[in-house]
């Protein structure tokens, strides 16, 4: 009977043109707009120049700073003043005040480089910041040995840095795996949807009246919506891999696993959602609150877990996009093992028994004595009590 | 008691302080056709919910097929069948993947889910749109293999919530051929309805009001019971003021009937005293017809009483 509600069911997917797009194409699509517009690599941030100094030396460290892929030297100033203006009308992000002295290599005196940054565009700001210094330095210190006609300068203290993984230090790799966990929502949602439709056309007053099992409908409902969710699990992966370069490292088998486990957990808080929204509208806002929005700021995508107040941690602890987002980044950027990672698989797994059972649970109470109050009786007059 | 396919007693159930039905008592008699009538929000369907163990009783009891309707069990619903209100079919399947579905949840397979869904498909005539999604079919056709769906599984004892709703009269002349059809398999058949000419199909049945029961029987016995004698007929040129000016006739005892009903363009009086009858009204309009009278009749004039009895309004605004 179960198989029956699933073969069901995957016809209506096939049948209905907004469930199937929700499925199938929805995740991609999504993808690549949010990879598109969701980066915070910095590319060409406009800089203002206030060159003082006007010799070889600030004409050579300009020519750097422009030729830096993150900077576009995009206006020169006479004086600073006027660089709170160019703030406000957004045309610059930041500005540098080269010295008068600069280029003169003394040994008492050094000349200051000022960096003034707009603090509204807080990351752009700073990877100006970081570019400009890192610029800066190397420059000085070329100057610093050219004057002492010398090559053994160095400065006392030198750190430098190995990065492991995501080498070129990509938002995009960075993102990329966590993003998955929400666009792997958009099925849940089409599952919320399907038993609010039912409700709405009155066939689940008819299904109530067969002798199919509460959980054997939920679960011949969640099993084609799980088929498709995979199907968009390795299609995002290919997406990854050869069209936005987020080379997979980890281990196909345990990402599947993974994947498994949390298309599952989700798909089981569709049906919850589904069987407590009484409209379709109910039902699609509570889905979009539940899968997309938290999954968004909560699941350490985009912001540090780590650094949210504790009771929040332990919310997100029961949302599966959570684990998925934690194991599934692992695996993808890092190629953890499975076992490692032991966890997540547990959590994911309660999750998903608990759903399953929270919502037949809750469509048992709901369906036995949950009809509403019948609309009040009309009037009985002989034209429409007797037609 | 194991006689009865239906056995109710008492059954209530209220939302809150609203009672949908209130404390009623009928049985159905296995192979019956019974007929369960009443306008809309009267009771009907909520009614049939509790029958199917879709909705728990406030109280009293029924038993169905020998099972307490409060203890329903996959067993129970396994033996009826059950075509609700809207037609509950999936619109975008076809005919056969609907039929397929339904046998598959009342746990047929194999040869048996084949040999019955040929059966409805040949009962229900649809042998042409096997293949057709069922959005494209018409009505008459849609509630036939409703009815279909709802038969699959050879059920003892079937309820039909207004399965006539909105059709057109051959389609709902050929439904009922196919009531009896099945009825005369041995299938116990409980139909609500408010056409008062499917009614009288009925072997019994049963009228409820406000959520009352206020009437049980076949319906020669409610018509002899509640609307005794004739009906006199009259075509008067302002049909409502001859109604208004009948019934004052009839209260202050100068015209000997017990109802003056209004039916379209004409008066029906209802009379056990025909030949005084027939003669006042000649006097005033002229010709006269006379008949005998109907289960609408007997319908206006049990509503006539239990609104009389509520203190006039039928319904609380």
């Amino acid at each position: 009977m179960m198989l029956a509600i699933a073969r069901k069911e995957f016809i209506h997917i096939l049948r209905d043109r907004g469930t199937f797009l929700l499925v199938t194409i929805g995740p991609l699509f999504l993808m690549v707009i949010f990879t598109y517009t969701l980066t915070t690599d910095v590319k060409e941030a406009p800089l203002a120049v206030i060159d003082l100094a006007h010799n070889d030396a600030s004409t050579a460290l300009i020519d750097r700073l422009d030729a830096s892929p993150k900077i576009h030297v995009e206006r020169h100033l006479a004086s600073a003043d006027e660089t709170d203006n160019l703030f406000k009308r957004g045309e610059v992000v930041a500005a540098v005040v080269i010295p008068a002295d600069y280029g003169q290599v003394s040994l008492t005196r050094v000349p200051q480089v000022e960096a003034i940054i707009d603090g509204t565009e807080p990351i752009s700001a700073e990877t100006v910041l970081t570019e400009v210094y890192q610029i800066a330095d190397a420059h000085s210190r070329e100057l610093a040995g050219d004057a002492l006609q010398s090559d053994l300068f160095e400065p006392p203290i030198y750190t430098t840095q190995e990065r492991l993984y995501n080498d070129a230090l990509s938002s995009k790799v960075d993102f990329y795996p966590g993003l998955m966990g929400m666009m792997l929502g958009l099925p849940a949602i089409a599952l919320s949807l399907s038993l609010a439709r039912e409700r709405e056309n009155g066939t689940l007053e008819q299904l109530m009246a067969t002798p199919i099992a509460k959980r054997a409908l939920l679960l011949g409902k969640l099993w084609p919506y799980l088929g498709f969710g995979m199907v968009d699990v390795y299609a995002l992966l290919a997406l990854g891999q050869w069209v936005y370069d987020v080379p997979f490292t980890g281990n196909l088998l345990a990402y599947s696993l993974i994947a498994f486990l949390f298309m599952f957990a989700s798909l089981g808080m569709g049906l919850v959602v589904s069987v407590i929204a009484r409209t379709q509208q109910v039902a699609v806002v509570i889905a979009i609150l539940v899968f997309f929005i938290p999954p968004f700021f909560m699941s350490g995508t985009f912001f540090p877990v780590d650094a949210m107040p504790q009771l929040v941690q332990l919310e997100m602890m029961s949302l599966p996009a959570t684990h998925f987002v934690t194991a599934g980044k692992a695996i993808y950027l890092q190629g953890t093992a499975l076992r490692e990672l032991w966890l997540q698989v547990v959590l994911l797994t309660v999750i998903s028994v608990e759903m399953l059972e929270v919502s037949t649970f809750i469509f048992r109470k709901k369906v036995v004595g949950g009809f509403r109050r019948p609309a009040p009786p009309v009037l009985t007059t002989k034209e429409n009590a007797l037609s | 008691m194991s006689d009865y396919a239906i056995h109710v007693e008492h059954l209530t159930r209220k939302f809150g302080d609203f009672t949908a039905v209130n404390a009623i008592d009928f049985s159905v008699e296995t192979g019956e056709v019974f007929g369960f009538l009443g306008p809309n929000g009267s009771g009907k369907t909520t009614t049939i919910r509790m029958l199917l163990g879709l909705l728990k009783p406030t109280d009293g009891t029924a038993h169905v097929l020998g099972t307490d309707i409060r203890h329903a069990t996959r067993q129970f619903l396994a033996q009826v069948g059950y075509m609700s209100q809207k037609f509950s079919l999936y619109s975008d399947l076809t005919v056969a993947n609907n039929l397929r579905f339904f046998g598959r949840s009342y746990g047929l397979y194999g040869q048996r889910l084949q040999q019955r869904m040929e059966f409805v498909i040949e009962l229900a005539g649809l042998g042409d749109f096997r293949h057709t999604p069922i959005h494209e079919l018409s009505g008459g056709w849609l509630q036939r293999l409703a009815l279909g769906a709802a038969i699959i599984h050879e059920p003892k004892l079937i309820f039909l919530d207004e399965p006539t709703a909105g059709v057109d009269p051959v389609s709902r002349r050929d439904f009922w051929e196919l009531l009896y059809t099945l009825s005369q398999s041995g299938t116990t058949i409980l139909v609500t309805t408010h056409y008062m000419d499917e009614a009288e199909h009925c072997e019994r049945v049963g009228f409820i009001y406000n959520g009352d029961m206020i009437a049980v029987g076949t319906p020669s016995e409610i018509i002899e019971q509640v609307v005794p004698g004739q009906v006199i007929e009259v075509h008067p040129p302002d049909a409502l003021a001859a109604q208004q000016k009948l019934t004052s006739a009839m209260r202050s005892g100068e015209l000997a009937a017990h109802g003056v009903n209004l039916f379209g363009a004409a008066v029906h009086v209802l009379t056990t005293d025909v030949a005084s009858t027939q003669a006042y009204l000649r006097e005033v309009y002229g010709a006269t017809y006379q008949s005998m009278p109907t289960l609408e009749d007997a319908f206006i004039a049990l509503v006539q009483q239990a609104d009389h009895a509520n203190g006039g309004s039928p319904v609380p605004a």
